[in-house]
């Protein structure tokens, strides 16, 4: 069982809308699930009619709880909190749960054993079933933290998942940046399809999001996508490659049945088949079946 | 010599399993009688360093090597700062019993540097 | 989770800050609505009108503020977390520091002190645990900020180093530094990370005022609705600003969401090859085609604020 993970550094880009397209077309070729692990703003499902949704909540973090029948307001917990999260409000001390890491510092310092550390639900995993495959997606409450943790479990039961319907492929939407849930999003992987766009803030991106790939050594390739909207920048990306010899797996040209068919909730391999981006997108496809057949 | 297996199961018919942070348990082996110990793994759980609250788990329970599938960099760098020695590549096909046979016939070598890539650890660590 | 504890005495606390500036906050929980772009001709059209203004690039994961304006990052600033070194002599072994710490990334070697192996985030539990006295404060740098100074504009930036995970301290050292070194401007915008994690929050703290961009896409529409959401737990008064409006879209799906959040578009910015030229030659469109759409929309938007804000 393989795995690709679609990523870009910059976002809206286009990797959601790729990911959708090439899990369609793959699917004619391999057993595949996908997963969404853009836990921060879940986009994937949006291009399929999702049915029978269940989903359960997860804890990846801790947070600091304070006992009031115990508490006496000394405020020590105060001064500990290196994370601005304990705030002194009317003399008591008061937990600003968002930005609470859990450490436990807090107790340490607590002459009464009024703080204890739980663990919070911060966010859930869907999964859901679409055409002929399903769908795992993370999602992370609003305004909470510890999103790599949530990609993990998204790609622990994704590989669940894949093995119980004997999946051979699993098909990731990253997220953007180059931030803990991108690095959990890589790890284990078998290789990074990079989407950007010919300008200078998604080129200066993709230049952070390659030096990370290449750390955990995963093969990569880039799609250069609405290829044609600034011919210089094109360029740049198109030699940076050729200097850090990546490989440029497509280049897809700006195509306005791609947001038409976004508009329509689908991918645009659906909805305008003979569209020229879904043509590139064919293609592209192809050359990802060549690649995960080789890839040990 | 004390020798830390990681195991799926609680005996030494259980399968070997690959990952040492994650692991189920471990099976602390003394290599000449086949006497041994099981100890869960209290550190599976960890959101973060489960490779070197593992470290410290095994070390704390005398082990002398560990023989695994994969160790991650930050666990590697524990057990060799403990002199513990690190031999790689454990099959999770095989039971403990008989990684602890082929360990005996030699069949295992030492590892100077882990096999776990960045894993867990590294310059770019995963999780939250 | 967020829903429980926000009292009006709990966020006057969170939205405290130590300058009068007035802050208005530009976010959007989808990345690449264009929400940097509008912000970066939100700060040149208030200079235009003769306003100083501070410019904050608080996606410290990505900051393209700097890219957008053409400029080089200037005035670096290491960001640092505490981290421990044991004294050898002092430490009597005890273990206390390696059972308390919560990223399990002290180890201790049998016979001897114990060592820093995992990634330490800063929190110093060890340092007070230590019944012995035998930690000392090291340092770890997590991040840079940066500040671009020039007549009537300046830019402060946050960048993360890559693969480090306290991305709060560095977007909390940049709020900190525009606090300090902010020359009295007339206003502050803030730039935001794309999605409503928690140092989005960070950076929208003490706003007056927040303006989400968004696509009218079923895209932009989801995650529109989170970012509104989250404004709403903060208190913080939202507007929207539709970009790329004439892109195919869900018209009514937006009309309900602007609705069940009582919020307002507060301007519809089409699609403008202009803007996309300008973009790419690292010159805001406002400065560089003044006369085109896009321009003329964004001025309106900075009239607003300017009216509203700037005396």
């Amino acid at each position: 069982m393989k795995e690709i993970v679609i990523l870009s550094g910059k976002g809206g880009v286009g990797k959601s809308s790729i990911a959708a397209s090439l899990g369609v077309i793959l699917a004619d070729h391999f057993k595949i699930i996908l997963a969404d692990t853009d836990v921060d703003a879940p986009n994937l499902a949006l291009f399929f009619n999702a049915v029978n949704k269940r989903s359960h909540d997860v804890s990846t973090c801790e947070k600091s709880f304070i006992d009031y029948d115990k508490c006496t307001g000394c405020q020590e917990c105060v001064d500990a909190c290196k994370f601005s999260s304990m705030v002194s409000i009317n003399n008591m001390p008061i937990v600003i749960p968002y930005s609470c890491e859990g450490c436990g510092a807090c107790t340490i310092v607590c002459p009464e054993d009024a703080i204890e550390i739980k663990k919070v639900v911060n966010g859930r995993i869907n999964i859901a079933d679409i055409n002929n495959t399903m769908i795992v997606s993370g999602e992370l409450d609003i305004g909470e933290s510890s999103s790599g943790l949530i990609v993990d479990e998204v790609k622990k039961i994704s590989k669940k998942e894949a093995e119980r319907i004997g999946a051979d492929l699993i098909i990731t939407d990253g997220p953007p940046g180059i931030g803990c849930p991108v690095i959990s999003s890589i790890k284990g992987s078998d290789y990074v399809v990079a989407v950007t766009e010919p300008t200078p803030a998604a080129l200066n991106d993709l230049k952070r999001l390659i030096e990370v790939v290449e750390y955990f050594k995963i093969p990569l390739g880039i799609v250069i996508n609405k290829s044609d909207i600034h011919q210089q920048s094109r360029t740049a990306i198109k030699e940076f490659s050729e200097e850090h010899k990546l490989i440029v797996l497509s280049e897809i040209t700006y195509d306005i049945n791609v947001p038409k068919a976004i508009a329509k909730s689908k991918p645009v391999v659906t909805a305008y088949p003979d569209a020229s981006s879904s043509l590139a997108l064919i293609e592209l496809a192809d050359k990802m079946t060549d690649i995960i057949e080789k890839t040990e | 010599m004390k020798l830390c297996i990681t195991s799926t199961g609680k005996d030494m018919d259980s399968r070997v399993d690959e990952h040492f942070g994650r692991a189920s348990c471990f099976m602390i082996v003394d290599t000449a009688t086949m006497d041994f110990e099981v100890v869960s793994n209290t550190a599976q759980a960890a959101e973060q360093g489960a490779g070197i609250s593992a470290a410290q788990i095994i070390l704390d329970k005398g082990a002398e090597a560990l023989l695994t599938g994969i160790v991650g960099p930050k666990a590697f760098s524990a057990l060799r700062a403990a002199n513990v020695k690190v031999y790689e590549g454990a099959s999770g096909a095989d039971s403990v019993r008989g990684t602890v046979e082929k360990f005996n016939r030699g069949e295992y070598s030492e590892a100077s540097v882990p096999s776990g890539g960045p894993g867990r650890g590294g310059r770019f660590r995963g999780g939250r | 989770m967020i829903g429980n504890i926000m009292t009006a005495e709990v966020l006057t606390v969170i939205h405290q800050k130590p300058i009068k500036t007035p802050i208005i906050g530009i976010t959007g929980g989808k990345g690449g609505v264009g929400k940097s772009t509008v912000a970066i001709n939100i700060a040149e059209s208030l200079v235009q009108m003769g306003h100083k203004v501070s410019l904050v690039d608080a996606d410290v994961d990505a900051p393209d503020d700097h890219i957008l304006l053409n400029m080089s990052l200037q005035n670096p600033m290491d960001v640092t977390i505490t981290t421990p070194l044991i004294n050898d002599e002092k430490c009597s072994k005890c273990r206390k520091c390696v059972d308390v710490c919560r990223m399990n990334a002290l180890f201790q070697p049998r016979d001897s002190v114990p060592t820093l192996i995992g990634e330490c985030n800063g929190c110093e539990a060890c340092i007070l645990v230590c019944p012995d006295d035998a930690i000392e404060r090291g340092e770890k740098a997590v991040g840079k900020t940066y500040m671009n100074e020039t007549e009537n504009l300046t830019l402060f930036t946050g960048e993360l180093i890559p693969g480090s995970e306290e991305s709060s301290f560095v977007v909390n050292a940049l709020k900190a530094r525009v606090y300090n070194e902010a020359n009295d401007p007339d206003i502050i915008i803030i730039d935001t990370s794309p999605g409503t994690h928690c140092n989005v929050i960070n950076a929208l703290k003490g706003s007056d005022e927040a303006y989400a961009v968004t696509e009218p896409t079923p895209l932009g529409i989801h995650d529109l609705d989170l970012i509104l959401k989250l404004l709403k737990a903060f208190q913080i008064r939202s507007n929207v600003i539709l970009n790329r409006s004439d892109l195919p879209g869900v018209k009514e799906q937006m009309d309900s969401v602007i609705k069940e959040y009582g919020t307002r578009i507060s301007a519809e910015i089409p699609m403008d090859d202009l803007l996309l030229k300008s973009y790419v030659e690292g010159i805001p469109v406002v400065r560089m085609y003044p006369e085109s759409e896009s321009s003329k929309r964004i001025l309106r938007i900075s009239e607003e604020i300017a009216g509203k804000y700037i005396k």
